[in-house]
């Protein structure tokens, strides 16, 4: 293993506009930035942020959409020595207010897609909010743009220098959901990247001619992997539009006509792309590798690309946000033979370490037990909250100087050192590559007037839908509650992938012996009515098969 | 079809939607994609509550978008498929 060339995120982006600064770095629709252009808008709005009082070390929000713009402006927040916070713009104001409230931004930067929040913001009482604006001025009911894009002409196209020795550690700082409601922010540092970034370059080959897709939403972790992945390389990063992401054909035919080289996404992509039969037998000549990460892709849903892609190298990677993108990879050798046995999660990556633990102790070989994380990768913690990082980080049984992350998934590791996932120890579960506490719904559908009880479960359909976000309720004696009234309150609370799917009234919730809503009574209640979607849109094994032939 | 058969489906396209998912379209025309309304996995199991119901069969390897922008769009999408209001 060989030293990283950098041990800066926004060097990665200089080393390439020097070397090439006519070259296209990032795409979104007709929108085009050179790796020139990149430079000089982060450099340019890094000086506005040091002009509008950033600090090293101060967080910046970033509240906008997945533009060339907004990737200039995370860089740009690098420049200025701070730590940038991404924000889905499309969040409730309650819930990106607690993100606010915890992280103290020095200033935001904003775009249109985000004036409304903007407002809900200050009505959430947050004041003394300095916003920037990343094209047209920004005025909203309750607040108006220090500076825009038009304002940055005339600052120098050169990086900060006063800032960029000061730097402190902190790159970003992720919220992901929190079992109470409250979302928990992970603190990734500079090396953290790096150290995913380097091994990823080495094990993929990437280079200066590859066409990569940038799928994920900023606010989540797996999309620095294709930024700075792409920026390393020299390479093109060709943003996936919002729109599409209903639309199965128009995916297949941007990752055709863009002559995509790799796609990285979330399995449920994978999954609907599959189930509308979208991508053709030998599709996408262009295409070297598909990743995924985020939860398990079904079997059946590999098989079905790994046939129809018979050029296309496939990888799985595994990691939960506290460990930075991915700490382990699986690179399937062959279209999977068994449909009915799950991907494994693999090997760690370069300078990761995956320990399985029973109790204190190694387990076994074979042996079932909770996966941990050590090595480059580790977080140092949870953004100001010590008691949330101490149970989650603990010393290594084995060598109590090195810190590892328990990660809450079962696991075992077979003869080969291979990891194989088995599921969750906690009530935390994944939809649609999202990672989601239950409990943060239950906590929103419960301040809804009118609801008694309420018990959210996540229910695997077996297979092609992965976990659909169920609820149930009951109501208050003589209060009348349908199932859209609620959604359209928790819609105020919590962002939409979070919404339960699926509804059920019920008189009284099914409890357990001890008085406890019986939550696996749930899960099979609402199991047995998606057993019948499952059924009836799993995908046919003959190309050109109708996948909902009955 | 006569117009009130038509609007008869376009109300029992909406019951289902708020029913089976929890989603309050607030009008027929309104666009549930840009309001964002609809995502992949209440799209799913749309589709699976309108083929229930209405005894139709959506074919989902010719699918386009477009058809389920609207309650409009997709009460006529299911109506040149053959389905009729039920009851």
């Amino acid at each position: 293993m060989t030293a990283p060339e950098t041990d800066r995120l926004q060097d990665y982006l200089t080393r390439s506009a020097e070397r090439s600064p006519e070259a296209i770095a990032l795409v979104l629709g007709d929108e085009v930035m050179t790796y020139g252009e990149l430079e000089a808008a982060a450099n340019r709005l890094a000086h506005a942020l040091v002009e509008q009082g950033c600090k090293p070390g101060d967080r910046v929000g970033v509240l906008a959409a997945k533009t060339p713009w907004t990737i200039a402006a995370l860089i740009a927040v690098l420049r200025a020595g701070g730590a940038y916070v991404p924000v889905d713009s499309a969040s409730p104001a309650a819930r990106v207010a607690r993100i606010v409230r915890a992280a103290e931004p020095a200033l935001l930067l904003a775009d249109a897609t985000a004036t409304a929040l903007v407002d809900g913001l200050v009505e959430e009482g947050i004041g003394d909010l300095t916003v920037g604006a990343l094209a047209e001025p920004l005025a909203g009911q309750r607040f108006a743009s220090a500076f825009a894009r038009d304002d940055l002409a005339s600052l120098p196209e050169e990086t900060p220098t006063e800032s960029i020795q000061r730097e402190t550690d902190l790159a970003h700082l992720l919220f992901t959901s929190g079992s109470t409601g409250v979302p928990k922010g992970v603190m990734i540092e500079h090396a953290n990247v790096v150290a995913f970034v380097e091994w990823a370059l080495r094990h993929f080959g990437t280079r200066a001619g590859d066409r990569i897709s940038g799928h994920p939403p900023l606010h989540f972790d797996l999309s620095t992997f294709d930024i700075y992945a792409t920026l390393a390389a020299g390479a093109e990063l060709h943003l996936v539009p919002a729109s599409l992401g209903l639309d199965p054909k128009g995916t297949a035919r941007f990752i055709r006509d863009r002559e995509l080289t790799q796609w990285f996404s979330v399995p449920s992509v994978l999954t609907y792309l599959a189930r509308f039969d979208a991508v053709a037998q030998d599709d996408f000549p262009a295409l070297e590798r598909l990743l995924w990460c985020g939860e398990v892709l079904p079997t059946p849903v590999l098989a079905h690309w790994m046939r129809r892609l018979p050029h296309v190298r496939f990888t799985n990677l595994y990691g939960p946000t506290e460990a930075t993108i991915a700490s382990s990879f699986y690179d399937v050798p062959e279209v999977p033979p068994d449909e009915s046995v799950p991907v494994p999660i693999g090997l760690p990556c370069d300078g990761e370490r995956l320990v399985v633990l029973d109790g204190d102790t190694p387990a076994p070989v074979g042996g079932i037990g909770e996966l941990h994380i050590g090595g480059v990768g580790l977080s140092p913690g949870y953004w100001r909250d010590e008691e949330k990082t101490a149970a989650a980080f603990r010393a290594d049984p084995r060598d109590p100087s090195m810190r590892i992350y328990r990660t809450g998934d079962l696991a075992r590791v077979d003869e080969d050192g291979i990891v194989h996932f088995l599921g969750r120890t906690d009530s935390q579960i994944k939809s649609r590559g999202y990672r989601i506490e239950l409990g943060e719904i239950e906590a929103a559908v419960n301040t809804v007037a009118g609801v008694r009880e309420c018990a959210v479960v996540g229910v695997d359909t077996g297979g092609f839908e992965g976990t659909t976000i169920c609820c149930a309720y009951s109501v208050a004696d003589g209060a009348e509650l349908p199932a859209a009234d609620i959604r359209k309150h928790v819609t105020a609370l919590i962002p939409r992938y979070m919404l339960p799917a699926r509804w059920e009234v019920l008189d009284a919730l099914p409890k357990n012996v001890n008085g406890k809503i019986d939550r696996p009574a749930l899960r099979e209640r609402f199991a047995a009515a998606a057993a019948k979607t499952t059924a009836k849109t799993t995908p046919t094994r003959s190309p050109g098969g109708r996948p909902n032939a009955r | 079809m006569h117009a009130d058969v038509h609007d008869k489906l376009r109300d029992q396209v909406a019951a289902v939607m708020s029913d089976q998912a929890g989603i309050d379209v607030p009008d027929a025309e309104a666009d549930l994609l840009d309001a964002g309304l609809i995502d992949s996995m209440a799209l799913v199991t749309l589709i699976v509550a309108f083929e229930d119901t209405f005894a139709v069969q959506l074919p989902l390897d010719d699918f386009e978008i477009d058809r389920f922008r609207s309650v409009a769009s997709i009460a006529d999408f299911l109506a040149s498929l053959g389905a009729e209001p039920v009851r």
